[in-house]
Parts: structure tokens; sequence; C-alpha cells
């Protein structure tokens, strides 16, 4: 059971910024755009859905929202493939806001650094551009998108290698045995002590 | 294994079961395994345990588990007087959440089975009236359904012990409690620390291997998941296949219900409803059985107007959809040293049920129950979208450090609270959002009653004194703020032995039709502690037990 904000945490941070479609008219196609992304990933091949540019453009701002730092980032678990299945699988349509909004993102990049795309600019002016628009949709919708390609199933195509679900310390096995983590371990080591000697005092068995 | 039956549609069945969820599976079960011939029309489809799977984004983002919103609506307002409309997409969970399939919204839910306590029954009597409210006793008693929930621990199954304000039980608990996680544990290191009471948290997933059913492998994907390995005793796991194996009970899945029709004398004769492909098909019936879910029960009777239930089937009170009970809750979110490991194994492991009653010292109705667990902060993907701490970064390297550090380390604890019911909050027939087969939507109704959103500010209070003592190193609250929906559907049917004020009788009877029986969650007079699966079991089991006897006796 949730809490009404648990509630609009449950899809996502209920700005109203993610417009996609939430349910794909063809979910089986959906998986198969998933699969070859997952393909596309392990053999570096070329992304389906997206042209080089833009690719190059959300990818930055996927490494700016999830850096590498001692641990890999959103670069380098194939969260680009993961983008690329999304906007040709469950997500579709949710382009029509991205790449007007990223040109208009380019417009910036242009008038303020004489760039022509987002990738071109180091990390410094990245980040400062992303923090004037990290409350509006395109933002919001790659953080999403992001954060799915670093966590979800590796068959949606990110997660490489499962470096995500490493990187939080979440283990996909499904057989646990207790104990679980710090806290419960000493009860379990009071329930599998061993059980006193019978040397240790002598017993009446009366009948 | 007996062959599934396949009824004629023409030809009437004993019971047709509308809805195979945690109250149609114990009917389906219960009324095949007593010798009648039984339909159950599901409008979900049917999965078993290898098809469930631990993918966030099919089951949390896409909700495969539910209906889908875009063709099925359903709209929200707080208040009567105001227009009700659909949430804006991505806002969340729909108003009247459940899961739709054979099981219903047992195969998804967290399992947190609580027996009410005999105050549950008789709150008003002992408390007075309360002004502007339908605050009412039951029309029965805890010790008359306390065989029934004996039935629901043993046949349904229940890991769990005894706690000290436990209402009495006439077995013990059929397998011990499940192994304490880290989070139990410092729910009970807090709580004691402030002299309370903490208790084994009894959950609906085994244990131990019971009835044929193996035990949880403490996956971590429980609440909001089905289970792969039918530990979870949802219908789908405990009941359904018991149906099934009489040979008498036929399940139809994909099957949506239009109406139920009357003949001449006013008695249920068939159940419309469109098939797999979208066919219209009537089953004729001697009786019918609905437990289509708080939301869903209330809405079919309304659909079912004639000339002699002008306001909808068996709704000459007016009650049909009204008194509706969400539980009020709240919830706490903690930070810790050591790693808890919290995506281990099922959600709750401890509960404190010291602030159960109302006292009258507080200034409010009301009282709860409080449990530690993951929530949603054990998934990957939603611990990523909201689990940071408020005001800390949520993207960039120290983003990424907090994720790295607090995926393991975090844990929630949960006030679940009382709801007041209300005429005012209800389930109606939108005016104008229809779904995908034509019908007027579920329209939702819905304003707390002060006193629930004050006992679940109480309940918070109490959960942030606990974590305190426990030595939580950041913790912090979700704002109380009104509920705009929920999972649990109550009080719609309301059961009672008064004709003006109620929809069935005290054993789910409709007043007005005489083989017309409702059973699910709308029955609830009260709202209970925010646990409610565990007693519409037991009502289920009860009911099935008077149904079967009536049948036999030829009163249905």
């Amino acid at each position: 059971m949730q809490t009404d904000q648990s509630r609009r945490r449950f899809l996502h941070t209920g700005t109203g910024a993610v417009s996609a479609s939430w349910l794909a008219a063809q979910w089986p196609l959906a998986l198969e755009a998933a699969e070859h992304a997952a393909e596309a990933r392990d053999k570096q091949q070329p992304l389906a859905h997206l042209g080089p540019a833009e690719a190059a453009d959300f990818e930055a701002i996927a490494a700016r929202i999830v850096p590498a730092t001692d641990t890999p980032g959103a670069r380098e678990v194939g969260v680009i493939y993961y983008m690329d299945a999304a906007i040709g699988g469950w997500m579709a349509g949710v382009e029509q806001m991205l790449r007007p909004a990223l040109a208009g993102l380019n417009a910036t990049v242009k008038e303020r650094f004489g760039a022509e795309h987002f990738h071109l600019l180091d990390a410094d002016a990245q980040d400062t551009l992303l923090g004037e628009i990290e409350s509006g949709p395109l933002f919001q919708t790659l953080r999403f998108m992001t954060i799915c390609g670093m966590f979800a199933l590796p068959s949606y195509g990110g997660n490489r290698n499962q470096l995500g679900w490493a990187l939080l310390g979440f283990d996909p096995r499904h057989v646990w045995f207790p104990p679980f983590g710090h806290y419960d371990a000493p009860h379990h080591a009071q329930a599998n002590a061993p059980a006193q000697s019978s040397t240790d005092k002598k017993h009446h068995h009366g009948r | 294994m007996a062959a599934n039956p396949t009824y004629p549609t023409r030809e009437a069945v004993d019971f047709v079961v509308i809805g195979s969820g945690a109250a149609g599976g114990v009917m389906a079960r219960e009324l095949s395994v007593a010798g009648f011939n039984v339909v159950v029309l599901e409008q979900g489809p049917y999965r078993k345990a290898q098809d469930f799977t631990h993918d966030e984004i099919g089951v949390v983002m896409q909700g495969e588990l539910s209906l889908n919103p875009n063709d099925h609506p359903q709209t929200f307002r707080a208040r009567p007087e105001l227009k009700a409309e659909v949430p804006p997409q991505g806002s969340g969970l729909p108003p009247a959440w459940y899961a739709a399939g054979v099981g219903g919204s047992s195969v998804h839910f967290t399992g947190n089975y609580w027996r009410f306590r005999p105050v549950d029954f008789k709150e008003r009597s002992l408390l007075g009236e309360i002004e502007g409210t339908s605050f009412a006793d039951w029309p029965l008693t805890y010790e008359e359904l306390e065989p029934y929930y004996t039935r629901v621990d043993w046949e349904i199954g229940v890991s769990g012990a005894p706690g000290p304000f436990d209402a009495p039980r006439s077995r013990p608990y059929p397998v011990p409690p499940l192994p304490i996680k880290s989070s139990g544990a410092i729910l009970e290191r807090g709580a004691k620390a402030l002299g309370l009471h903490p208790q084994v948290a009894p959950m609906a997933i085994l244990s131990k291997p019971h009835n044929g059913r193996p035990a949880c492998i403490h996956c971590g994907f429980c609440l909001g998941f089905g289970c792969e390995m039918n530990a979870k005793s949802s219908t789908l796991a405990a009941m359904i296949p018991q149906a099934e194996a009489t040979g008498r009970c036929e399940i139809r899945t994909g099957c949506t219900v239009m109406r139920l029709e009357h003949d001449d004398r006013g008695r249920i004769r068939d159940v419309v409803y469109l098939d797999e492909n979208g066919v219209e098909q009537a089953q004729r019936t001697r009786a019918a059985v609905l437990s289509a879910n708080g939301a869903e029960s209330a809405r079919l009777l309304l659909l079912s107007q004639s000339a002699k239930h002008p306001d909808g089937m068996a709704n000459g009170s007016g009650m049909v959809g009204k008194n509706l009970m969400f539980n009020a809750h709240s919830a706490t979110h903690a930070w810790f040293e050591e790693p808890l490991n919290e995506f281990k194994s099922v959600q709750c492991t401890r509960i404190v049920m010291d602030f159960y009653e109302t006292d009258t010292k507080r200034g409010f109705y009301g009282g709860g129950g409080i449990d530690a667990r993951p929530l949603v902060n054990s998934w990957p993907i939603l611990f990523a979208m909201g689990g940071i701490a408020p005001g800390l970064p949520t993207w960039g390297a120290e983003y990424k450090r907090l994720m790295e550090r607090y995926f393991t380390r975090n844990m929630s604890v949960l006030g679940n609270c009382t709801s007041l019911a209300m005429e005012r909050n209800s389930i109606s027939l939108d005016p104008e959002v229809k779904d995908v087969f034509g019908r007027p939507a579920v329209r939702v109704t819905y304003e707390d009653h002060p006193d629930d959103l004050a006992t679940a500010r109480f309940m918070q209070d109490q959960a942030v004194a606990i974590l305190e003592a426990a030595g939580a190193e950041r913790l912090w609250r979700d704002e109380v703020t009104p509920s705009t929906g929920g999972p649990h559907l109550l009080g719609t049917c309301r059961m009672g032995n008064d004709p003006n004020s109620s929809v069935v009788d005290r054993y789910h009877r409709a007043h007005e039709v005489p083989n017309l029986f409702v059973v699910d969650g709308s029955n609830f007079v009260t709202s209970g502690r925010g646990q409610p699966t565990m007693t519409i079991q037991a009502l289920a089991f009860r009911a099935a037990e008077h149904m079967t006897r009536a049948a036999r006796a030829g009163e249905v």
C-alpha cells in the first residue's frame, strides 16, 4: 500500500513532464525493438531510430545525469541503446516532444557558446545549461529514460552487463537466505546458535 | 485433474461468480467444492506463476497487471459539487487501483494479513455517533467471524505468530513467521526503546511449504508484482486450482460483465457480458455472486438499471457506491549507516499495534498499525526516480554517489489507518467519460474526513519517534495530503440489518434481490486499520457457507 506521494512516484516524478504514450499499442513490437537494441549494444551496431547527431546530444545529457566517476556512468552502460529502443517501442511518440526541445537547446548552445551541438561543449558548460532547464520536459524525460537505461532489465537495451545494478548494490538473483542485511544478522545468529550440549546439564525425563 | 467444464450459456448454472480476486477466488472454490456448477467471469487474462516477471518497466511503468487506463479511464473529484476529471497522464495510478486477471489484486498485493479486533465491529456503540458520517456497528461480531479468519490462515496460507494485542484465535498459525529483515529489526529496536510492543507481521506468504505450495525464496518482488513461486497466497495460487480440480468450475477470462438482468419476479436470470472476442453473451444462472471489488461491483449494480430498479440494481436505499473508504496512510523514509539490503525478501516482517484503538484523549477518531518495509525503494528504477532525500541533488556526480550509498541503506515506515464512512465519498457513473466498451467510467468522489488525516499524521509522529530511537542517519516525511485514490476499495455495498441504510444483509444477500449476493470489500461497514484483505476473505468463507446451506434448502 502506498501513500499518495508514493502513488505519484509510482510511474514517475509527477511533474507531468513525461507526456509519452505509456502503453505502446504494439507491446510485442516494443519487446522486439528492445531485443534489437540489446543486440546492437552488445555488438556496437548503429542505432535504429536516432540519428547520429541527436544520439550524441542525448547521450551527452545522460552522461551528465549519471556521469562516469570511479564507476561507469550512463554512457558506459549503454543508456543510448535503451533510449533508441524506447523511442522505437514503449515510449513511441515521445520524440515529437524531444526533437523540437533538443533543437531549442541547440539554438541556445549556438547563441551562447557558438557551437553547433550540445555534445560539443565541455562538461561545465553542459551542466550550466542543464541546470537552467532541469525542471522542463526535455530534461525530465531524458532523466527518466537515463534511469530506465541504467537500471531496467538489460534486455531493454541498457544496463550493459548489469553494470547499472552493480553500481547500486542490487543483485538480481531470485533466491536469498537470511541474514539479509546488517541489522537483522544478530537475530539470525541467535536463531541459528547451536543448541546447548546435552552434556552441560542433566535432564530428567520423568514419565 | 478433472477436465474443465464448458457450460452452455442458455442453460442455468447454479452460480455465476463475477470476479476471481481475493473474494471471488474463495467463492469459486467454496461453491464448486460444495457441489455446485459455477461459471467465473473474469475481465483480465489467466496469468500463471511462470508468466510473472521482475520487469519494472512492464509491471510498474506499463502497469501490465492492471487494465489499460486508455481503454478504462476513471475520473476523480474531491467533492460532489465539483466536476470529476480524468487525472492527467503520468500522474500515477488510477483512482481505484486494482489488478485485472485471475486472482485479481491478490496477485499483486503485499500480503499484510491482520485480523480485525473485536472492537472494529462495535466501535459505534462504544464511541457514539460521529457527526456527518455513516459510522455504524457491523451486523456481526468478531466471535462470529473468528472461525473464518482461521480458515483464511490455514486454507489461504498465512505465516505468523501471535502478538500481545491480538484478538483471540482458535488455532495457531499454520506456518511460522517469515525471517526478520533489517527494516523489521530496526522497527523492533526503535519501538522497544520507546516502551512499545513490536510483533511479528502476519503475512499471506508461505515461510514453509503448505497445502502443496512451496515456501518463499525471498526474491524481493512482492508489492505490485506477481509471485513466480506460488508462495504468495493469492487466490490464483491457493484457491483457483482447487476450484478447477472439482470439474464443476469454468473460468472464462477476457469477459467483461455489462449488466445483470432480472426476470418478472425480480430475480437475477442472466449475466450479460462481452466475451473475449467482444461478442455479447448472456449466461443464465440460478444466482449471481458479485465479487468484482468495491469500485466495479458498485458500478455494475448502477449499470444494471431497470424499470424495477430505476437507480440501479438493489439500490432502493441509495447506498450503492456510497461510503467509499480507502484507508488513510502516512509514510516516513529513513537512511541508516549500514546496509539493510531491503531488495531481498518480503515487504514487512515486524509491525507495531500499540496505536490500534481510538483514544479519545487524542481528540479525534481513529487508529492504525505501523509497519516497516522498503515500499518502492527496493526497486532500482523507482529508487533512482524518487528515493533520494528531499533537497539533495537529483542528477550529477553527487546524485550518483547518493544512489551508490543509499540504495542498500533505505527503509520506510508506514502508518496504516482508519477511514470514516461518509455518503459524500463514492463510486458513481461518470456522466460523460466512457470506457472502451461504451460503459460510463468509474467516477471516484473522495475527500478524507479531518479525523482520518489527523490519525495519519499522528501515526507518522509515532513512526518518526521510532526511527529516531532506532538511530536513523536521516529521515523525512511524505507530507500527509488528502487521498486521490488507493487500492483498498471498501464500503460501497454496505452490509446491514436495515434495508434503508445498507445494500446487503449480514449474509451478503441483496435486500431487494433474493438471488444476488455481493461479496467483496464493498461490504465493509468500517474500514479497519489499513489491511482489509484478510477480512474480505473471512467474510467470503462465511458467505459461501451460508449460501451453500440456503441453496441446498431451496432458499436462494
